[in-house]
């Protein structure tokens, strides 16, 4: 009879995989990819969204730049000439190739951008009044502020980096260097194109959506357990403001 | 102020670039060409290894390899733990036999991922060494485009004569597709034959409710019916699914696991296959008028229950569930489907599989279509030093391993690869007779019967040998089934035999490549008929909407596909 509770509960699934190390090593690899993501990816997006919120006023050719970067975000070289570049920079097969192509997301940016516009004029001059130089208003103004919007843009990367399968796909070489969620890609063989009965009877042995149900969990994991320590700047980030006018 | 503010602006945006740039240097790239010492011709020895199909370099040779994955981690807790993709049973045996060693260029999952990586390294323009490409246009443009090697000097000296003699054994049906203007510019997989599709019943079932072994169509559908009705499963009453099918091919694969094959070839249908009209031209078999009436029987049936009703939304695990538990008894699938339903000993060992080669026509033959000959391709890069290698792996593989290695020590390794499902090969081609699977039964019954295991020809019939013999001494001490041992017993000897034995008539389509309006209207018009099928299969649609499927997969550029493959059929 099926009722509430699961017959015959196992977890088995879960202490087989405590001993396949290419999923620990996978495991590892997309941790150290979004570590490296995020540093390189916030780095990159705070300082190029900060010029680009200053009015052309100030920074005359915001225009220009921004331009470009609209058009980045728009057009995009395709998959084989993204390929091609990556290649040509002897990226392949190194944790940077799946990195540095998208280094800096623009819609981020753009969300940064209009964040760090938000921010009202006055803080600016009264710290260039006291001294600051711009690096320093970035770092302990602007920054400090906008930190409910830092957030939101930390979870779209870790989000981004651990979720994405593709890009190692292409541009990662070897199996055992694949990330943990293209490792979990690979576990739904696609036999549509496979007609060789060889390899057929190969494919037909193996069974183990308990297995593969277990990597799946396994893998979502740290993406749940991120979630809680972001809530906070989303609740406090909205109410607390800086200045009155 | 303000021009500080664009000068410290415009030094932001310009570490941005140089931060892009500057971490591009930390990387290696691993698709250089290995180094090979370079091959003296005038040295006797080098000479000889390179025009024989056994002789190793006296120097070792590295070549880089575009190659299949193999999963590895399924040798944890082994000795052979710390096997890799160039460190394994496979490549220690070629490289202790023939002085070769691989480096991976790139290394995919088989299918789609492995063509992107192919299709990858042809537009980056570093092909590996050797690969293998999946079809025959890749094979084509490698030639037009000057890229790949003329293996056909290689191939004279350097292929052994048993592999000849498989190649040969296909009448050119394979090697003649890989020959452009006379060269050879490949080495073709043989796709063994896939046999007919083979029904696979719940013989415990039908033991259990008195039902004779199936023949005709009228024998299957009373069969499932049975089933259905008198859940000799004791599933409760109206939870036994019919026949299990597919929901993408609900046929028209050769050899096509749930695939109703059988069904639509008694009704003189081809679905999916370029067939000869009788007068030397070729048309789709998916939009002929034999389609109709078995598709009326199939909504017919699905109608009454005989095919699982939700066969349009399960998933491949979805299906093999329903069989393994026991939920279903009736499957399409062929010779090898005991594997399909291996599990199931293992969660009820009194459940017994019985295959069939049915439904029959009157004359109590079933027609069969034959699958692509030859898929794939091996290449060697233009500019290669030893394109002869390649050749040399390829007779090692399939013939020295198989037919003459007699070490019982290193036959052991590649069948402990073999037990945990590791490949390991870098070359992820085959080369065996067209009729492998039931080619040598014979002996191998024999062999069972007499236990002398010397007359057998192939290492992989003496590892399989054990493993049979074992099953059937099971059997006769009453002890528990491996589940491997039955599967490989039933399709191997049990099926084997009923297909050698059954009235087979073999069906060849014409045509198994692309067009260029393919490209484009290919997709579309697949889904149109993948819909056609599930609708009038599920009784959305009457039958009759097969006419107006066929009209408007005409215009739809069916017409201008059917021309072009014509026209590449004379062309050849």
């Amino acid at each position: 009879m099926v009722s509430i509770f699961p017959v015959n509960f196992t977890l088995s699934s879960y202490e087989k995989l405590l001993s396949d190390s290419q999923f620990w090593r996978s495991f590892m690899i997309s941790v150290e990819r979004v570590v490296l993501g995020l540093i390189v990816n916030m780095m990159l997006m705070i300082l190029a969204a900060y010029p680009l919120s200053k009015s052309s006023k100030q920074f005359r050719a915001q225009k220009v730049y921004m331009n470009i970067v609209i058009f980045a975000m728009l057009f995009s070289g395709g998959l084989i000439p993204t390929f091609m570049v990556v290649k040509q920079l002897h990226l392949l097969d190194s944790i940077w190739a799946l990195i540095l192509p998208g280094a800096v997301p623009i819609a981020n940016v753009i969300l940064l951008m209009n964040a760090f516009r938000a921010v009202p004029k006055s803080l600016e001059e009264a710290a260039t009044i006291d001294g600051a130089s711009q690096w320093r208003i970035l770092s302990t103004i602007y920054v400090p502020v906008v930190l409910p919007t830092i957030a939101t843009v930390t979870l779209f990367t870790i989000v981004g980096h651990w979720n994405d399968y593709f890009s190692a796909l292409v541009y990662i070489n070897k199996t055992s260097n694949y990330p943990l969620q293209t490792y979990i890609q690979q576990l739904s063989v696609d036999v549509q194109n496979i007609t060789d009965p060889q390899k057929l009877i190969e494919y037909s042995k193996i069974s183990n959506r308990t297995l593969n149900a277990a990597k799946i969990v396994i893998s979502t994991l740290p993406l749940l357990l991120i979630y809680p320590f972001m809530q906070k700047y989303f609740v406090t980030g909205i109410v607390v403001g800086s200045v009155k006018e | 102020m303000s021009s500080k503010l664009t000068k410290s602006c415009t030094i932001l945006l310009t570490a941005l670039l140089a931060v892009s740039v500057a971490g591009c240097q930390s990387s290696n790239n691993s698709n250089d060409s290995a180094k090979n010492p370079a091959a003296n011709s005038n040295d006797p020895a080098w000479k000889k290894a390179q025009t024989t199909p056994f002789t190793p370099y006296p120097e070792t040779v590295t070549y880089t390899i575009g190659q299949v994955a193999s999963n590895f981690s399924a040798l944890a807790g082994t000795p052979y733990e710390k096997d890799n993709a160039t460190d394994n049973v496979w490549t220690r045996y070629i490289k202790e036999k023939l002085n070769v060693q691989n480096k991976v260029a790139f290394e995919a999952n088989d299918g789609t991922d492995y063509n992107q990586k192919v299709s990858m390294a042809i537009v980056g323009g570093t092909i590996p060494d050797i690969m293998v490409v999946p079809d025959l246009s890749t094979l084509q443009q490698l030639y037009e485009n000057d890229l790949i090697a003329d293996m056909t000097d290689a191939y004279n000296q350097c292929a052994s004569d048993q592999i000849k003699e498989i190649y040969d054994s296909y009448k050119g049906r394979v090697l003649d597709t890989a020959r452009f203007d006379g060269k050879l510019m490949a080495l073709p997989t043989t796709e063994i034959s896939h046999g007919p599709g083979v029904l696979w019943l719940r013989k415990d079932w039908m033991d259990k409710l008195g039902l004779a072994d199936p023949k005709t169509m009228d024998d299957v559908e009373n069969i499932i019916t049975q089933f259905v009705e008198k859940d000799p499963g004791g599933n409760g009453a109206g939870n036994t699914v019919g026949l299990v099918v597919d929901n993408e091919n609900t046929a028209g694969v050769s050899g096509g696991q749930y695939e109703l094959n059988n069904i639509f070839t008694l009704y003189g249908a081809f679905p999916k296959q370029w067939m000869d009209d009788g007068s030397g031209k070729a048309v789709y078999g998916s939009v002929q008028p034999q389609m109709k009436p078995a598709l009326t029987k199939l909504a017919d049936m699905y109608k009454k229950g005989l095919i699982d009703r939700q066969f349009a939304v399960r998933t491949s695990d979805d299906r093999k569930a329903l069989l393994t538990g026991g939920k279903s008894g009736s499957f399409m699938d062929n010779w090898w489907g005991s594997w399909t339903v291996a599990d199931s000993i293992k969660l009820n060992p009194n459940a017994k599989w019985a295959s069939y080669v049915a439904p029959q026509s009157e004359d109590g033959s079933v027609t069969m279509f034959t699958g692509n000959p030859s898929s794939s391709y091996l290449v060697v890069r233009k500019g290669f030093e030893h394109p002869e290698a390649a050749i040399k792996i390829a007779s090692l593989q399939f013939d020295y391993q198989r037919y003459q290695e007699k070490d019982a020590a290193v036959l052991k390794k590649f069948e402990d690869y073999a037990s945990y499902n590791v490949g390991g090969s870098p070359i992820a081609i085959n080369i065996d007779y067209y009729d492998a699977f039931y080619r040598n039964v014979g002996i191998m019954e024999e062999a069972l019967k007499t236990g002398d295991s010397s007359k057998l020809l192939t290492s992989n019939d003496i590892n399989a040998y054990r493993s049979y013999k074992k099953y059937l001494d099971n059997i006769k001490n009453g002890e528990k089934l491996d589940s491997n041992g039955w599967a490989g017993y039933t399709s191997s000897i049990t099926t084997a035999n009923l297909v050698k034995n059954s009235k087979i008539k073999e069906v060849n389509p014409v045509f198994f490549g692309t067009t260029p309006s393919m490209a484009l209207k290919w997709p579309t018009l697949t889904k149109m008929e993948l819909e056609m099928f599930l609708k009038i299969i599920t009784g959305e649609q009457s039958p009759d909407a097969f006419d107006s499927f066929v009209s408007s997969w005409k215009k739809t550029g069916g017409d201008t596909i059917t021309n072009e493959v014509n026209k590449e059929i004379t062309s050849k």
